[in-house]
């Protein structure tokens, strides 16, 4: 997490001032022993550090509930997106379905979908629904794209669906999937878009570059798999939030943020 | 006897070697600034790059679960 800090703190400074965006495609908060037992709040601060923009749900975030999840992307600095997952009751997304960002004078427009299983986990599934993925494509794209220079679908669908949607809906310019937890060695162009699937257990950090006309359309693209191994050192201030939290669960009755205090 | 001591020895020294390989060990000291260390990456695909176009960059990550360090 510390090297993953660090990578893409070097990516923010070999950009210069040219727009970046930091975004992750869904099971990003749940998982491993420490996150876990922090309920999700030490991947989010962490996530808070490193300037993430945006995140899909994906079905492992929901492990604790998705009310649990609705909790800490209110924390969140980032947004954390789903168009696809609803509330039985209304009908209407839990969780924002998209989100545009303008940087540097780029206007992209990011879709969430989440996974059809993502509920599996989810304690309190009984309340919500995960709908169909081109449905729900087709519900938002055109409302995305006027808003938009350029789409991106941030999608735990899964390869072979992200294909599908990318065939039936020209609109999307880049796909930034998970779910099969594949190590692409080169993005996969389906009808114009890019897709890209960077592996697992942030082992891995993947770097689309996007060339833009004058009216910030894509007109070339290359791609990178950054090997976060140990020749990457830790980003100080993300080690110091591990090790706060490390403290906080060796002593039962301190939380997170007393230790902080300390 | 000594048979069981030596695998039961073997086998905690390639644990040992193992973890100390993945960089598992005492967490690290924070230190007061930033150690920024450039990239070590694969090769990235290649494509032309019209000259002066502006060029949108996005890091990105999927299915990292919560992952703290090597050691979990």
């Amino acid at each position: 997490m510390a090297r993953r800090a660090n990578a893409i703190q070097s990516i923010g400074q070999s950009v210069g001032g040219s727009p970046l965006l930091v975004l992750d495609a869904g099971n990003a908060l749940l998982g491993y022993a420490l996150s876990q037992e922090s309920g999700g709040a030490l991947t989010r601060e962490a996530m808070d550090l490193m300037g993430y923009d945006a995140m899909a749900v994906g079905g492992g975030d929901l492990a604790l509930g998705v009310a649990h999840l609705r909790a800490l992307a209110d924390e969140a600095s980032f947004a954390v997106l789903a168009a696809n997952l609803v509330s039985r009751e209304t009908g209407l997304p839990i969780f924002s379905p998209y989100v545009v960002i303008q940087r540097g004078g780029v206007r992209v427009g990011i879709l969430g979908l989440t996974e059809d299983t993502a509920l599996d986990q989810a304690p309190d599934a009984e309340s919500y629904d995960v709908l169909s993925y081109d449905d729900t494509v087709a519900a938002y794209i055109e409302d995305v794209a006027s808003q938009s220079d350029l789409i991106v679908l941030l999608s735990h669908v899964g390869l072979q669906d992200d294909k599908l949607l990318a065939e039936r809906h020209d609109a999307i310019d880049v796909i930034v999937g998970g779910r099969n937890a594949r190590r692409m060695v080169a993005p996969e162009i389906v009808n114009g878009a890019v897709i890209v699937q960077i592996g697992a257990r942030g082992e891995d950090l993947g770097k689309i570059e996007i060339a833009l006309d004058e009216d910030s359309r894509p007109v070339a693209n290359r791609w990178q798999v950054i090997s976060l191994g140990p020749e990457f050192s830790d980003d100080p201030a993300v080690a110091s939030l591990v090790l706060r939290y490390r403290i906080a669960a060796q002593s039962p009755t301190a939380t997170a943020a007393e230790s902080d205090a300390e | 006897m000594l048979a069981y001591f030596r695998t039961f020895l073997a086998i905690w020294t390639v644990i040992l070697a193992a973890g100390m390989f993945r960089g598992c060990g005492p967490l690290p000291t924070p230190t007061a600034s930033p150690t920024a260390t450039p990239a070590a990456s694969a090769d990235p695909t290649t494509a032309a790059f019209p000259e002066g176009a502006p060029v949108l960059t996005i890091a990105h990550t999927n299915d990292v679960r919560g992952e703290v360090d090597p050691c979990g």
